[in-house]
């Protein structure tokens, strides 16, 4: 009677586990693709709508939401004498812009680079600069209420330092990129340190989630 | 016999002083290649102190360019911010490397716009008045890992 127990509750258990698993592994595979943990840095089911905002790009002109639309925007901020982590940032969104060029008409990405320090990146500055490390990255500037009004709804964080003796100063600045989705929502943060391969495939998947959605 | 003590340790001594002359090695000093209107350049290289004691590296200067700052790129909640380092210390027996990201010379004011593969001579003062100078090559960013 004892091992009988025993038996009985061995299956029961068994039984119990088996079931416990298939629902888990039915759950895992049904809600894969709907688990914000499977793409590090998504904002889902959140991601933020984008509203209006101005700012100047590189060739002087006017860039707002409407340039963001039908495209996946990358944007990174920082400014153009940032010798460390900015220019080893854009070298890094040069190997992602090569990459994703090789996949698809890379008309359909744009690498944006947006100064934080109005006082020293005029257009003509941003031009020179971005252009030397791709040809076609967006440089965006203007006055600190035009970045603002894209900064701000982003939550980009950035303090201009304290002017040395010779005038120059430093500008701290948030080190993450930020991905737009075409509907020009804010779809996804990737946190630093940034390297092209993890970039590139969490925006494969993003992408191909959001075709299903 | 006590000359040949003397001669024997001096024998065994002599080669300990002069590898101790030059066991700070340093290698691998480049600085990146800049956007042409870029004033501030960064520079990075590594350094071996294989020596019993702690080295302390207090400046770095170089006829190229104005002035040269040690600085440290720190990461907090997500915002990047460049420390200054009035000194960085370099333990015994241990290495240091100075790497994008991380402690990197902020070298102001080039002379004139350098281009890949150009060579730059840096002077490294330490605190107990040792300098050495190294050439650091110019290299393209290439964004790959390092
Ligand atoms: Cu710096």
């Amino acid at each position: 009677m004892f091992s009988k127990r025993i038996t009985t509750f061995s299956i029961l258990a068994i039984s119990l586990i088996a079931f416990g698993l298939g629902v888990g592994l039915y759950s895992a595979n049904y809600y894969k693709p709907d688990t914000k943990q499977a793409i590090t840095g998504m904002l889902w089911p959140n991601p933020k709508q984008l509203r209006h905002f101005a700012t100047i790009d590189h060739a002087g002109d006017v860039f707002g939401l409407d340039n963001l639309r039908g495209k996946w925007s990358f944007l990174f901020f920082g400014y153009t004498h940032c010798p460390d982590i900015c220019p080893q940032t854009l070298a890094v969104l040069n190997q992602v812009h090569k990459q994703l060029g090789n996949a698809r008409p890379a008309s359909d990405v744009q690498i944006i680079f947006v100064s934080v320090d109005s006082g020293r990146d005029q257009s003509q500055q941003l031009a020179e600069y971005v252009s030397y490390f791709n040809q076609d990255f967006i440089g965006l500037g203007g006055t600190p209420e035009q970045v603002q009004s894209l900064a701000s709804q982003i939550g980009v964080l950035y303090i201009i330092g304290e002017e040395a003796a010779d005038g120059g100063y430093l500008v701290d600045h948030s080190a993450s990129l930020f991905l737009i989705d075409p509907d020009g929502r804010l779809i996804a943060v990737f946190s630093a340190p940034h390297q092209a391969d993890p970039i590139v495939s969490r925006f494969k998947k993003i992408k191909t989630f959001l075709e299903k959605h | 016999m006590q000359t040949n003590t003397l001669f024997l340790l001096l024998v065994s001594i002599f080669p300990i002083c002069l590898s101790a002359q030059e066991n700070i090695l340093i290698h691998n000093a480049w600085i990146n290649e800049a956007p042409p209107n870029a004033r501030v350049n960064a520079g990075y290289f590594e350094i071996e102190n294989h020596q019993q004691h702690a080295i302390t590296l207090v400046q770095v200067s170089s006829e190229e360019y104005e002035r040269i700052d040690i600085h440290r790129s720190v990461v907090s909640d997500g915002v990047a911010k460049m420390v200054l380092q009035k000194s960085v210390i370099i333990a015994a027996n241990t290495a240091l490397t100075f790497v994008p990201g991380d402690y990197h010379l902020m070298l102001h004011h080039p002379r004139k716009q350098f281009r890949a593969g150009q060579q730059i001579q840096l002077s490294l003062m330490f605190a107990n008045g040792k300098e050495m100078t190294v050439m650091a090559e110019i290299r393209r960013l290439h964004g790959h890992h390092h």
